[in-house]
């Protein structure tokens, strides 16, 4: 489904570095991959360039990224702005932030409709914000959906972030570290839901996070990233259990357990 | 309502009720008013204030307190539109230049830093003297010379603004530029932009004013306070001081309302971001 060859990404404010220096890699239908690594590794500019939240005059591109066999990094703004919101969709990692401080959580979950099926009736749009909403494991829905963001909490705010982007069924999620800013409880929450989307929904969810124990609980896949390149690409329990590159042992050491004590 | 008169936000309460009053004011003004404001009484010129005439009459013998009344609500009406023309076109470039960024950003703010940098009423003048004076023209004029103050405000709230990730996510969701505008970011600086268009409102009835009193404002058959304040300087000293003391009055309690409008709703402002 997504077919990513040798990206290359360059902000045009420091021309001699690479954030993301030749990243390849395939996606299947459904699948669900987390991409590991730690800051500043460009596991997020891969992802903003998969999204093509990139402006084409801070940065330079090289490489094709593929959605369905449609181009994503050369073409326009408009044929961009069809495939955001229908068949590709993003959660940040702060909700509060992520939400327009001034309108209410309902109408911002159909944003996605309201922008591309302004043919749906509000009724009907009311319908499938409600329906996204109760997937997403809100309770409630008259009274949240009249909520301002302030109004709700953190888990709450993640879930409606969620529900934003799956109302209108993409087929790529790309979750931008979603659990970061959230506590180990509603963490939990957060990951079993997007699980759940994953299976009910058959989306596939691009998971990027630095903690590679949270990774490791959700994907099939894992991608370890350092410095702009992929070091590590296989399935999860082989990443785990049998890691082959120093940094991934790295990584893996660096989770805490019981047994590890101080020196 | 309630909640304003509980607050102890005097600069709103005050400035509410001043202007208030002074709409009022104008709005009886519009069906009646003392005397008929261009009525001439021959016998009773200069006099000062008495029951009949209580702000006096002028060197014609009009009753100054009607004129004051039509006079206050003709400025009014002039500020008011010279005020929606600088906030409307000022908003619109603002937030074009201000979402848009970039080489197109530079150019429009240049040109408002190029209509900034003269004096507000000499520049007026000139466009008047080329364009000839008239109700519409002052007010075409002195609307485009306000709008590039609009236009700063509002662009600097939206470089702010377009950064943050609420408007990020609208893009994400497909969301044209026109919706981002008017749908996101405009409603979110409201807030900055309701003191500043109070204190706009402010500095267009001193223009008008000031235009008036140099003899370039509306048409002479109607009252404008401005224009009642040059007539009225010419018997300062000769013996009709109240003349220019009661227009001066008007003035100075119209636009103290309005400031103490814009400074109430500022506090307002910055109380509710804490």
């Amino acid at each position: 489904m997504l077919d990513v060859k040798d990206l290359r990404v360059q902000f045009l404010t420091s021309p001699h570095k690479w954030a993301v220096d030749g990243v390849s890699f395939h996606m299947d239908e459904g699948e669900m991959i987390g991409i590991v690594g730690e800051s500043g590794c460009g596991k997020t500019v891969t992802a903003m360039s998969l999204s093509g939240l990139l402006k084409k005059k801070d940065v330079r591109y090289e490489g094709t990224v593929k959605l369905d066999g449609r181009e994503m990094l050369d073409t326009d703004r408009d044929n961009i702005r069809n495939l955001q919101g229908t068949s590709l969709a993003v959660v940040f990692q702060e909700p509060l932030s992520a939400l327009d401080p001034i309108m209410k959580v309902g109408p911002q979950v159909e944003e996605a409709i309201m922008v591309h099926h302004p043919e749906i009736s509000p009724e009907d749009r009311k319908k499938m914000a409600f329906e996204a909403m109760e997937n997403s494991g809100l309770y409630d829905l008259e009274n949240v959906y009249e909520s301002y963001p302030h109004q709700l909490s953190g888990g709450m705010l993640q879930r409606i972030c969620i529900a934003a982007a799956i109302i209108s069924k993409p087929r790529l999620l790309i979750a931008d570290e979603p659990t970061t800013a959230l506590d180990v409880t509603t963490q939990a929450h957060i990951l079993e839901l997007l699980k759940r989307i994953n299976r009910e929904q058959g989306t596939g969810i691009i998971m990027i996070s630095h903690n590679l124990a949270v990774v490791n609980a959700l994907c099939s896949r894992i991608i370890v990233m350092k410095g702009g390149k992929i070091v590590e690409d296989g399935p999860a329990y082989q990443i785990r259990n049998n890691p082959r590159h120093e940094y991934t042992k790295q990584l893996i050491a660096a989770i805490p357990t019981r047994e590890k004590k101080y020196r | 309502m309630k909640k304003i008169l509980k607050s102890d936000n005097w600069y709103l309460k005050c400035g509410i009720f001043i202007t208030g009053f002074i709409l009022i004011v104008i709005l009886i003004g519009q069906f009646w008013t003392p005397y008929d404001s261009g009525y001439m009484d021959g016998a009773a010129r200069l006099e000062g204030p008495s029951f009949a005439h209580i702000f006096g009459t002028d060197n014609f013998g009009r009753d100054i307190l009607s004129r004051v009344i039509e006079g206050t609500g003709t400025t009014f009406l002039v500020s008011f539109c010279i005020n929606l023309i600088g906030l409307l076109a000022g908003t619109m470039i603002g937030a074009a230049a201000g979402y848009r960024g970039g080489l197109f950003d530079d150019l429009l703010m240049r040109i408002c830093d190029a209509i900034t940098a003269f004096p507000n009423v000499m520049l007026a003048l000139v466009i008047i003297a080329v364009f000839g004076s008239g109700d519409l023209n002052i007010i075409w004029v002195l609307g485009i010379l306000f709008i590039p103050s609009y236009a700063r405000i509002v662009r600097s709230q939206f470089v702010q603004q377009k950064s943050c990730n609420y408007v990020q996510m609208a893009k994400l969701m497909g969301a044209s530029p026109l919706r981002i505008i008017f749908v996101h970011i405009l409603p979110n600086i409201y807030s900055t932009l309701l003191p500043a268009a109070t204190i706009g409102f402010n500095n267009a009835v001193l223009a008008e004013a000031s235009m008036s009193f140099l003899g370039v404002g509306v048409s002479a058959n109607k009252p404008s306070l401005g224009r009642m304040l040059n007539e009225a300087q010419s018997f300062l000293v000769g013996g009709a001081p109240w003349y220019a003391a009661f227009v001066g009055l008007a003035i100075v309690l119209l636009v103290m309302g309005l400031s103490l409008l814009g400074e109430g709703l500022q506090k307002e402002q910055l109380r509710g971001k804490k």
